[in-house]
């Protein structure tokens, strides 16, 4: 993937700081920041100084201080310092190369002292996620002028520049929010690059949140918190203030809708998720700060479940819901259960797991059951030495909020972990290598890319093999299909393991060739399968049972990098001796190796040769045997000469009868659904053709040719495979 | 007819084969059972329990028994990191 890193300093669009840069962009009408009220946002009072932090106060009341001190008759003599707008927020870059997203987090509410950020690579006709840092502590130093920030990194990517050194001017709340500039360098100082962000937003994260009512239950709107007795300050709660206190605005999408079901009606997580993708106007499969959140009556898991984080296939989080059976009636304490499960619900989407289940995550933290948070459950509250524990003393405690750690990773976690459609529900850290596959954030390129996986479901030691498809909306140069198979280079496959790697895969067999390109659009498609199974690097790729993540991208001839759909495969466990068997003859180098060169007669390979024999006659009727039989065949129908150590040269000549033999058992078997794919089925009949015409035999060539193109045109095979057949 | 048995499935499931018996009967299998950490549950088994008798849970090769006295019953199995289910009777309160 990108090679370029951000923090070095050629990487810097601005090494010569201005600080009007952006200034207009960052100007917001104040009185429309006032009235907004961010509770993160740069009109805390608390501003800079070494005050202790003062409880949270709205706009309206900092106003309404700034108003009575003015009021006061020596305030016209005396100058009153006015407040300081705080520089927590977020900053954002010019999209010039690389894009910086810039989180500032040392004022404001619940100040946690870090810096963090995301890095967005800009280029042709797409913005890419490229990755993410943080620092977790900071120093901090004031001036009447001036806030400094350093600290060290963490980042997502392999960089030198790790130091990170922000200042901010220091100006009153009357002007407009200045840009933060972020100065990168090494431990020992050499400098990297310089970013110029403009104020964006006093939130941390915005998030869009499309809220969706089932027909008879009536949605939760707000609580005041001190109808009960509680541990904070009492004030009007609702879904997106909790989480506006935590610095993650909420915007409503508008397009909320009642969902009409029977007054019976029970929900499923297959159901949920279904309504999810039917009613969710935001809904595309991919990463995105946006969620679902349904407000519905029963789930067949119980009248005890009251909410749940169902979307659980596929990419993850973007949905959940809350049950309303048992806490519909609208009494204090059912309001308070209905704003604690959707904020949980929603915490959930944020890739939070309970206080008591975090042992769990991956990688594991320790379990917090003592924890005052969204993410606990009040009946599991302990909070350890002798304290009362349970629901009663956890609803006294509890100041509605999420607790510090919960804190850091909503505000400051790295994108993937925290964004709704990244990592998998529980997944922290163990899947930066695929940031290079996230979805773009802007793309006008006209190109799609869809991958899909075939068998559907297949036992381990079954060939995996990876249909790519490139769809051309706008009219334009694109790679030949043929170049599109990985070994070209132009397409780059990313497959997350169950094990928690991430292999970015490195065909064994690479093709260095220029680019073959052909004008294509009007929505014209380039499919192409690909044997995925083996690798250069790590071998086997699919060797345990578990589910697969699969993500490919192309770079475009002008540089926009498109990516795939991510699609999931899951390897069944072997559960005969038989399928055993299979898995172990199969799931070996000199196996993987002879299925990527579709068979050979080296001695070197001698070993995986005998394996495919043995499942093409021993396991006819394993899925595998398929695969075994197409690559024995393809070997079969062409010549193969070895260099011998003598430097003779010894060739054996085409089996056209064992080859066509072989492939016709494939192709038979996969006329209908079952089988290999379309696409292996078409090739093995053209491969066969070709063997033909090598040996003169042009009308056997031409009839498999035409048996290729008839089966295409039945199945609707796209313009440019059945050009290849022709 | 004296109640229902129900046996949660709870934490540390992951595409597992589950079978639960009742006095040596097999009344429920499921394959691909995995919790789901947002409700620390995989899967609400539930049986019209005639009478006493014992349960028995079986998942990876391991399995855990119980005997059941006549009435309504809500159980759960969680399993250790070991992959060794643990029965024990399900904790009250709401789930979410």
């Amino acid at each position: 993937m990108t090679v370029m890193e951000p923090n070095a300093a050629y990487a810097g669009q601005d090494l010569s700081f201005d600080q009007q840069v952006g200034a207009d962009e960052a100007g917001r009408d104040l009185y429309h920041q006032i009235t907004t009220a961010d509770p993160s946002g740069p009109l805390s009072p608390a501003g800079l100084d070494e005050r202790p932090p003062e409880p949270h106060l709205t706009a309206d009341e900092v106003l309404q201080r700034i108003e009575s001190r003015t009021l006061e008759p020596e305030a016209a003599s005396i100058p009153i310092p006015l407040p300081t707008r705080a520089a927590s927020g977020r900053y954002r870059s010019p999209a010039l190369g690389f894009q910086l997203e810039l989180r500032v987090d040392v004022d404001g509410r619940r100040p946690l002292r870090k810096l963090s950020g995301d890095y967005f690579s800009v280029s042709g006709a797409t913005t890419t996620y490229f990755g993410s840092w943080t620092v977790d502590a900071v120093t901090i130093t004031t001036t009447p002028t001036l806030v400094t920030i350093i600290g060290t990194a963490r980042t997502t990517w392999t960089t030198t520049y790790t130091v990170a050194r922000v200042t901010i001017p220091r100006v009153t709340v009357f002007q407009p929010a200045p840009p933060a500039t972020i100065r990168w360098s090494t431990p020992t100082g050499t400098p990297g690059a310089t970013y110029a962000c403009s104020w964006e937003s006093g939130a941390f994260r915005t998030v869009e949140l499309e809220q969706d009512t089932e027909a008879g239950v009536t949605a939760f709107a707000s609580y005041n918190t001190g109808s009960l007795p509680s541990g904070g300050p009492a004030r009007t709660l609702s879904t997106a203030g909790a989480y506006a206190e935590a610095g993650v605005q909420m915007v409503d999408t508008g397009a909320g809708n009642v969902i009409t079901t029977s007054s019976s009606h029970i929900w499923t997580n297959a159901s949920l998720h279904n309504a999810m993708v039917a009613h969710f106007s935001r809904y595309q499969e991919r990463s995105q700060f946006k969620v679902w959140l349904l407000h519905a009556m029963r789930h067949e898991l119980g009248v005890g479940l009251r909410g749940i984080m169902f979307d659980q296939q596929g990419l993850q989080r973007q949905g959940c819901a809350s049950f309303y059976q048992a806490i519909s009636a609208g009494t204090a304490a059912n309001l308070r259960e209905q704003l604690y499960v959707n904020t949980h619900e929603l915490g959930h989407c944020f890739n939070l797991f309970h206080s008591f289940h975090k042992t769990f995550m991956t990688p594991p933290l320790p379990n917090r059951p003592g924890s005052l948070s969204w993410m606990n459950y009040p009946q599991n509250y302990a909070p350890g030495g002798g304290a009362p524990g349970g629901a009663a003393a956890f609803w006294g405690a509890f100041p509605f909020q999420f607790d510090d750690l919960e804190l850091a990773h909503v505000r400051h976690g790295f994108r993937n972990n925290v964004i709704m459609g990244g990592n998998p529900f529980g997944t922290g850290a163990a899947l930066e290598a695929e940031d290079g596959f996230a979805d773009p954030v802007l793309d006008t390129s006209g190109l799609e890319l869809r991958i899909a996986v075939t068998p559907d479901r297949p036992v381990l030691g079954t060939p995996v093999v990876l249909e790519i498809k490139l769809v051309v909306e706008r009219t334009q140069q694109v790679h030949r299909r043929e170049q599109l198979h990985p070994k070209y280079r132009f397409v780059q496959v990313a497959i997350s393991r169950p094990r928690g790697d991430v292999v970015v895969h490195q065909p064994p067999v690479s093709h260095c060739a220029v680019p073959d390109l052909v004008l294509d659009g009007h929505g014209e498609s380039q499919p192409i399968s690909a044997y995925i199974g083996y690798d250069a690097t790590v071998g086997q790729i699919f060797e345990d049972p578990g589910t697969y993540r699969i993500r490919a991208s192309y770079v475009a001839p002008d540089g926009s990098l498109i990516v795939s759909n991510a699609t999931s495969v899951r390897i069944a466990a072997p559960r005969t001796e038989q399928s055993e068997q299979v898995a172990d003859l199969l799931l070996t180098d000199q196996a993987g190796m002879a299925l990527t060169l579709l068979g050979s007669d080296s001695r070197y390979l001698a070993e995986g040769t005998r394996a495919l024999e043995t499942v093409a006659s021993d396991y006819g009727d394993h899925p595998a045997a398929l695969y075994a039989k197409l690559a024995l065949g393809i070997n079969a129908a062409r010549p193969y000469t070895e260099v011998l150590e003598n430097g003779e040269v010894r060739t054996r000549e085409r089996d056209l009868g064992r080859g066509e033999n072989l492939l016709r058992q494939v192709v038979d078997a996969s006329r209908g659904d079952e089988g290999v794919d379309n696409l292996t089925v078409y090739q093995a009949l053209a491969y066969l053709s070709d063997a033909y015409r090598g040996e003169g035999d042009e009308n056997r060539a031409q009839a498999l040719k035409e048996d290729a193109r008839q089966l295409a045109e039945s199945k609707n095979e796209p313009v440019s495979v059945l050009r290849s057949l022709e | 007819m004296t109640g229902q048995l129900e046996v949660e499935l709870g934490t540390g499931f992951a595409d597992d084969d589950v079978a639960v018996y009742l006095d040596g009967t097999e009344v429920w299998r499921r394959g691909g059972v995995t919790t789901n950490y947002s409700v620390g549950l995989a899967d609400v088994v539930r049986i019209p329990a005639a009478a006493a008798g014992t349960l028995e849970v079986r998942v990876r090769d391991k399995a855990r028994s119980r005997r059941i006295e006549p009435g309504a019953h809500r159980l759960r199995v969680d399993l250790d990191p070991s992959g060794a289910p643990r029965m024990g009777d399900a904790p009250e309160g709401p789930v979410f």
